[in-house]
C-alpha cells in the first residue's frame, strides 16, 4: 500500500467523490439511451442520393432485425426465408421462380435497392417498405399467422429488436397486418443498407486498378455509340430507373407485356424497368423470363436478334435504321469481359 | 394505396437548390438583392402543346413522326438591361416536361427592366466534365460516357417516325461534347423585377424548329441516330439557336 500524506488522503478522497459523481452522470446517459438508434447510410462518390423513407428512416437495431428475419425461415411455414429465393452466391436472385399462376420468372437480385424508387420487372412495386408483405401469402411462406406471433414472441432476440427498433413491447399487441407490416419496413431498412460498390470496375473508377486489354475494349464498346449499352445501363448503378422495350419479344402476351400490365397504356407494351448490370455474371438466367441462359446468348441477342417492331425502345434502332450491332466474335468477347468486371464478390459474402 | 415515395420530397429539395443568383457583368461588388425571377418553359410541337407517344407530327421534310423522349439542359442565362448590358446567372437547369421539370428559378438580379433573355442550350465546358454535375437520377442519365469525351448530353429527344414504307421506326436525337453547346440568340422581353414580388415569365420550346432552319432535317435520308456522329450532331446545333421564343 501506498503512503500519503495527510493532506493528500483528503484529495484523494475528494477524487473519489468526483469520480462517483462522475461515474453517476456518465452512467445516466446509459441507462437512459433511448433506441433506436440512427444509422448513416455511407453513399459511394458517384452515387445518387438514396430514396430513403421518412417514416421508416434507417436504425441500427431495425437494420439488424431486418437482417435477421430476411435470412430466418421463422417467417414461413414451408422451410423458405427470402434467400431461398433471393440467395447470396447469386447475388441475393436465383435462377427461376414459377408462380402458381405459371408465370415464370427470373429472380431480381437484392443489389443496390436502396436508390430504387421502382420494384419488380414490370415496377408494380413503389415502396420497399411494403413490398415484403406480399411474401407471406401461401405460394410463397404461407405463414400461419398463429404460430407467428407465437414464435416471434417467444424468441429473446426478436422481442428485444421489436423493442429497440420499432418501440414494440409485445408484438402480441400487433395485428396480423401491423405485424407483417413491421416486419417488411424492418426488412426494408435491412435491404438499403446493403450498398455495392467494389467490383473490379468500381476499383477501375476509383484508380486502383486497371481493366486489362479485353475488359477495356469491352467497356469502350459498351460506353460508346458502338454497343450503346449505356444509355440504359447507365452508371454508377447501371440501370437508368426507366422503363424500356429492348426487343426481346415480338409478341406481346403475359409476362411478355411488360409495363403494360400494369398501366394500361399502349406505349408501355413491352416495356420492363431497365435491371441493373451489376453481378451480372451471378444471375444467370437473363430477362425477365430468363430466357437467355448466358451473357453470351444476351450479347447475341443484342447484336443482331433485337425484334424490329413498333413498339422497340428507340434507342435501340441504330443508324439509319439498323438494328445490328455488327459486333466481330472478338468484341462480343470484349463486352463479355467488362460485364465480368462488374462483379462485386464481397458484396454476396 | 401506395404510399406516396420521399422521391417527390428529393426532388423538391433538388429544384429549390437549383436557384441560383445572377451577378452583373463587369462589376466585382455582389449585390444581393431580394429579387427572384420564374421562367416557366413549355414544349410545343407544331403548334400544338406536346404528346408523348403519338405519331401525329409531322417536320419541315415531311416526316410523320412521335417524341417518346425530351430531357436537356438550359445554362448561363443572361438577361439584357435596357443599357444593353447584361446580368449573368450562373448554373445549369434541367428540362423534362415529362417529369414536369419546367420552371427556372433566379433570383438575385438587381431590380429593373430587363428587356431580352439569351442561354446556352447544354452545359458550358467548365461543368461539362464527367461527375461534375450532382449525382442524381436525371443527372446520371444524362452522362456522356468518357470513351466519348466525357461530360453530359446536352439534349436528348427520342422518338419514333414512319419510314417511307409507313413503318415506325426508332430515332434518336443526341448532342453532347463543348463543339456541340448552343448559343441560343437573344429572345426579347420586357419584364419589370423588383424586391416585392417574384416576376414570372415564359419561353416556348417549338420542337419542329430543331428540324428546320437552316437544315431540313430528314430522318429517313440524313440519320435518325446523331450519337457521337458529329456532322449529325451540328446539323442539329446549327438548328437550335432559334428553337425558343416568347410567346404572345
Ligand atoms: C419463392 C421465391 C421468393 C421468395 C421466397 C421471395 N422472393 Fe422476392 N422476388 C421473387 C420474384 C420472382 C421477384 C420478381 C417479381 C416480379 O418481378 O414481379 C421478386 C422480387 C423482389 C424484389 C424486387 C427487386 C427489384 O429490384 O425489383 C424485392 C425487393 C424482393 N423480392 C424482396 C423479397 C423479400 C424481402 C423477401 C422475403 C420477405 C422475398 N423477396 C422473398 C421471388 C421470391
Ligand atoms: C433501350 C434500353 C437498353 C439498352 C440500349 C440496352 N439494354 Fe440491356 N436491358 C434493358 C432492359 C429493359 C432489360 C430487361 C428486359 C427484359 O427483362 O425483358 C435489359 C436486360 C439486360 C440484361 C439482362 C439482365 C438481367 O438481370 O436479366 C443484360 C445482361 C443486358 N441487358 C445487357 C445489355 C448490354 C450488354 C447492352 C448493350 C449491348 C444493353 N443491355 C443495352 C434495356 C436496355
Amino acid at each position: 500500500m501506498m503512503y500519503l500524506a495527510n493532506q493528500n488522503k483528503h484529495i484523494i478522497l475528494l477524487w473519489v467523490a468526483v469520480s462517483l459523481v462522475a461515474c453517476k452522470a456518465n452512467e445516466t446517459p446509459e441507462a437512459a439511451k433511448t433506441y433506436p438508434t440512427p444509422y448513416t447510410l455511407e453513399v459511394p462518390r458517384g452515387f445518387p442520393n438514396p430514396k430513403l423513407s421518412t417514416t421508416n428512416p434507417l436504425t441500427v437495431e431495425g437494420i439488424e432485425l431486418g437482417k435477421r428475419l430476411y435470412n430466418d425461415d421463422i417467417l414461413s411455414t414451408n422451410g423458405r426465408s427470402c434467400t431461398s429465393c433471393h440467395q447470396p452466391i447469386n447475388s441475393y436472385s436465383s435462377p427461376l421462380f414459377t408462380s402458381w399462376s405459371g408465370i415464370t420468372y427470373s429472380v431480381p437480385p437484392h443489389i443496390n435497392l436502396g436508390f430504387k424508387s421502382s420494384f419488380n420487372w414490370d415496377g408494380s412495386q413503389n415502396s420497399l417498405d411494403t413490398l415484403g408483405m406480399g411474401d407471406f401469402e401461401p405460394e410463397f411462406f404461407n405463414t400461419d399467422p398463429v404460430l407467428l406471433f407465437k414464435r416471434l414472441s417467444e424468441h429473446p432476440i426478436y422481442s428485444d429488436l421489436f423493442k429497440k427498433a420499432y418501440n414494440i413491447a409485445n408484438v402480441n399487441d400487433l395485428t396480423y397486418h401491423e405485424l407483417k407490416k413491421k416486419i417488411a419496413m424492418a426488412i426494408a431498412q435491412y435491404l438499403r443498407s446493403r450498398v455495392s460498390a467494389n467490383s473490379k470496375f468500381d476499383q477501375f473508377r476509383r484508380r486502383e486498378v486497371l481493366l486489362d486489354n479485353l475488359e477495356y475494349e469491352g467497356y469502350v464498346i459498351f460506353f460508346s455509340e458502338k454497343g450503346d449499352c449505356f444509355h440504359c445501363h447507365t452508371e454508377p448503378l447501371f440501370t437508368d430507373q426507366q422503363f424500356h422495350n429492348n426487343g426481346v419479344s415480338n409478341t406481346y402476351t403475359g409476362f411478355n407485356r411488360g409495363r403494360f400490365a400494369i398501366t394500361g397504356k399502349d406505349a408501355d407494351m413491352g416495356k420492363f424497368l431497365t435491371p441493373t448490370l451489376r453481378n451480372i455474371s451471378l444471375t444467370a438466367p437473363y430477362m425477365h423470363d430468363g430466357r437467355f441462359k448466358t451473357l453470351e446468348e444476351v450479347v447475341d441477342f443484342y447484336d443482331s436478334g433485337v425484334h424490329a417492331n413498333g413498339y422497340v425502345d428507340p434507342l435501340m434502332t441504330k443508324t439509319n435504321g439498323e438494328r445490328e450491332l455488327l459486333l466481330t466474335p472478338l468484341q462480343k468477347l470484349q463486352l463479355i469481359a467488362f460485364l465480368k468486371t462488374l462483379t462485386d464478390i464481397g458484396y454476396t459474402q | 394505396m401506395k404510399p406516396k415515395s420521399p422521391w417527390h420530397l428529393l426532388l423538391f429539395i433538388g429544384i429549390s437548390a437549383m436557384i441560383f443568383s445572377c451577378k452583373k457583368t463587369e462589376t466585382s461588388t455582389i449585390e444581393a438583392y431580394k429579387t427572384n425571377l420564374q421562367i416557366h418553359v413549355s414544349h410545343r410541337v407544331g403548334g400544338l402543346n406536346l404528346l408523348y407517344d403519338t405519331i401525329k407530327y409531322t417536320n419541315l421534310a415531311g416526316n410523320k413522326y412521335s417524341l417518346t423522349l425530351l430531357e436537356y439542359y438550359i445554362s448561363e442565362i443572361s438577361l439584357r438591361k435596357e443599357d444593353n448590358s447584361y446580368v449573368n446567372c450562373q448554373g445549369s437547369f434541367y428540362i423534362n416536361p415529362a417529369l414536369n421539370q419546367v420552371n427556372i428559378q433566379l433570383s438575385g438580379m438587381a431590380p429593373g427592366r430587363y428587356t431580352g433573355i439569351k442561354f446556352y442550350i447544354g452545359i458550358t465546358p467548365l461543368n461539362n466534365v464527367f461527375g461534375v454535375l450532382e449525382a442524381t437520377t436525371e443527372n446520371t442519365n444524362m452522362q456522356w460516357p468518357e470513351p466519348l469525351g466525357g461530360g453530359y448530353h446536352f439534349l436528348k429527344m427520342e422518338g419514333r417516325y414512319l419510314d417511307s414504307t409507313n413503318i415506325p421506326r426508332g430515332f434518336a436525337m443526341h448532342i453532347g461534347s463543348n463543339e456541340m453547346l448552343i448559343q441560343h440568340q437573344i429572345i426579347p422581353v420586357n419584364l419589370e423585377v423588383n424586391e416585392q414580388n417574384i416576376c414570372f415569365t415564359n419561353l416556348v420550346m417549338e420542337v419542329n424548329e430543331w428540324f428546320k432552319n437552316p437544315y431540313t432535317y430528314n430522318f429517313e435520308k440524313d440519320g435518325n441516330y446523331t450519337m457521337a456522329i458529329t456532322p449529325l450532331m451540328n446539323l442539329l446545333k446549327n438548328n437550335g439557336y432559334d428553337v425558343f421564343s416568347k410567346p404572345e
